[in-house]
């Protein structure tokens, strides 16, 4: 019998967290990460279900997702055959753990709105304000005939000249001084459900966020966060026969393997020995 | 002579300092591996990405020593391959087809792969093409923890006493360095766009494709793509036939082209001073993926400019029957539905357990 020696670089293993956030998505729609089935992998060793998606990719095939919801079904006789492969990771441990390191994640989907906030200052003292404000994102979050009336307002109030300004210095001058002036138009705010400017120019709050869902261009959201990731390398035996390898050569001979790993056939030994296997543990289920 | 089925490439990296670094919790890993004259007491050190190994030696206690490399990790090396491009993902551009099309209607699009995602609405994804490892340090360039300042303007705050935004902070520096990185582009995964929900990559919505994907793409491209059908894998068991379209040959290797061109002028460069850029690219085509594999030095080619890539692609993709692709696909479009009816109903179970038990919680406090 036949030994084929698959090696990966830098394969990825998130680390279980209960307080994820993450979404995971499949032909059943979308779902929390928490709250979905997991592959517990202990230290030192792989799951079948890793090692068979690789090697579907390898003999190519399509990869069956392991625990996401889908019409593919995994060619059995490659299943068979991870079973029987053996691995060895030569990544180091720290007290019996992967060494973790930080991964920046981009976000596919944009359910987190932006929390950074910075100073303004309303009625007397400093109030924190939840995002950037704009005279753009302002005429996004008013609509045109309310920005118009504002800028109107503002006019009248401060100055033709005001646009030029910072919106949020505009904001504090008319907080400051001329509160009764712009009454009427915070009440035109609430009637149109604008209430976070309108609780704004009040000075009540400026932590609301000015975030309408159906007009992307006053949105802000989070495009990306971090995440802890443990980077794994390692080798994996694989016990082959004539039509295995045949199946093999239908593949690019390249995968990539668990979150950004590389794995790539390294070589093909003419002996399964027990020397060759020499460390290696057996995939768990 | 076979066609080519992957090309593998290998990158060597030359620069000064550290141009990728990981979080402070790192300090906890060096504190742990480092010896006992080496660790940080501090919690404000910027550490640079590394990995570590296992020494054949021991320490006097006979405790394990470990040895470290640098690393330009797989994603910063990506990042800085496609920045021009993608200076930075937002998927606001969901909101709207012109942005999203703009995005993913592009060669580096195509090659990096691309995942969007709304809650109900059809996810947008396609896989990338290349896996690249991470540039992990060559030379003997040994890093030290160095002390920095940060001056910052006198400033007033509330309730603090502390009025000085002036800071003093730790750094791992290092000199000279050099790298090594080695990936591959898969060319079965680049040759064809799924339109498709059937295995779970849907890539660009039908309706959309000649509206916005095709008139973008082709300009990009500068040839007109072929006409989106059915097709099954050739070496695949399953034959279930998948909606999309297949690259032909030229557009192959334009978008390989592009890739290296891309990963030729490749530099990596941080405000903190370091930067490394890439010196050397050296690839090799896989026309049977036994033989030609990573690990042998046979095959291997110097690469100094774009135009010197050349291969003929293996078709991993064959057209279906057109007839018969729609009767298989409506059997599949059922259970599609059905997969999603269910999943909606199951979500729907779930939110009516978790009211339920929420319920009965607040009644059992109340009581």
């Amino acid at each position: 019998m036949q030994c084929v020696i698959i090696k990966f670089k830098g394969a990825g293993l998130f680390d279980q967290s209960k307080f994820s956030k993450d979404k995971v998505c499949d032909i059943g729609g979308m779902h929390d990460r928490k709250d979905f089935p997991r592959i517990n992998v202990p230290v030192g060793s792989l799951s079948v279900r890793h090692i068979a998606n690789l090697l579907h990719v390898l003999c190519g095939e399509r990869p069956s997702p392991s625990v996401r919801r889908s019409l593919i079904r995994s060619n059995n006789a490659i299943t068979d055959l991870a079973r029987k492969a053996r691995v060895r990771i030569t990544s180091v441990t720290n007290k019996g753990k992967y060494i973790p390191e930080t991964k920046t994640i981009r976000k596919a989907i944009d359910n987190a709105w932006q929390t950074s906030t910075h100073d303004i200052f309303l009625n007397g003292k400093r109030q924190p304000l939840r995002g950037l404000l704009y005279w753009e994102r302002l005429k996004a979050y008013l609509g045109d005939e309310l920005f118009g009336k504002f800028l109107e307002l503002v006019g009248q109030l401060i100055g033709k000249d005001a646009t030029s300004s910072r919106l949020e210095n505009v904001v504090e001058i008319l907080n400051a001084n001329h509160l009764a002036k712009i009454r009427p138009f915070v009440d035109e705010c609430m009637l149109c459900h604008r209430t976070a400017f309108a609780q704004l120019l009040l000075g009540d709050t400026a932590t609301a966020a000015f975030n309408q869902v159906t007009n992307y261009l006053c949105r802000i959201t989070v495009p990306k966060g971090i995440e802890s990731i443990c980077r794994i390398d390692g080798e994996i035996f694989l016990p082959v026969t004539a039509p295995d390898i045949d199946l093999l050569r239908n593949g690019t001979g390249v995968a990539t393997f668990l979150e950004g790993g590389y794995a790539y056939v390294a070589s093909v030994e003419d002996d399964y020995s027990e020397n060759l296997i020499s460390g290696t543990v057996l995939p768990v289920e | 002579m076979n066609d080519v089925r992957s090309i593998l490439f290998k990158v060597k990296l030359a620069g000064h300092g550290v141009v990728n670094f990981d979080s402070g919790d790192q300090k906890f890993t060096w504190n742990a591996l480092v010896s006992q004259g080496e660790k940080s007491r501090f919690d404000n050190v910027q550490f640079a990405k590394k990995r570590w190994y296992k020494n054949d030696q021991k320490d006097k206690n006979g405790d394990d020593i470990f040895d470290y490399k640098l690393v330009i990790s797989a994603d910063c090396l990506r990042h800085n391959v496609f920045v021009d491009d993608f200076l930075y993902q937002s998927p606001n551009v969901f909101s709207h087809p012109d942005l999203l099309y703009k995005m993913i209607a592009t060669p580096s699009a195509v090659l990096r792969g691309y995942f969007f995602a709304r809650e109900g609405k059809t996810s947008f994804k396609r896989k990338s093409s290349i896996t690249i490892t991470e540039a992990e340090q060559t030379n003997n360039a040994i890093s030290t923890i160095e002390t920095f300042s940060r001056s910052g303007k006198k400033e007033e705050r509330d309730q603090e006493t502390d009025t000085g935004d002036t800071t003093f902070f730790k750094r791992e520096c290092v000199g000279e360095m050099t790298y090594e990185a080695m990936g591959a582009i898969d060319l079965r995964e680049l040759q064809f766009v799924s339109m498709s929900e059937l295995y779970d990559r849907l890539a660009v919505l039908p309706d959309d494709f000649d509206v916005y994907y095709r008139p973008i793409l082709e300009k990009h491209l500068n040839s007109k793509l072929e006409k989106p059908g059915y097709f099954v894998i050739r070496s695949s068991a399953i034959c279930t036939p998948e909606f999309g379209f297949a690259f032909t040959s030229d557009q192959q290797q334009a978008l390989v082209r592009e890739f290296f061109k891309r990963l030729l002028r490749t530099q990596v460069t941080k405000s903190a001073g370091g930067y490394a850029h890439v010196t050397e690219v050296k690839i090799k085509y896989v026309r049977d993926p036994l033989v030609d594999r990573v690990d042998s030095s046979e095959g291997w080619k110097a690469l100094s400019k774009e135009a010197d890539v050349e291969f003929l692609p293996f078709s991993f993709y064959e057209q279906y029957d057109h007839a018969k692709a729609i009767e298989i696909i409506k059997v599949q479009d059922e259970a599609i539905k059905k997969a999603k009816a269910e999943g909606k109903e199951k979500k729907l179970e779930e939110k009516k357990v978790k009211a339920e038990a929420k319920e009965a919680r607040a009644k059992a406090q109340k009581a």
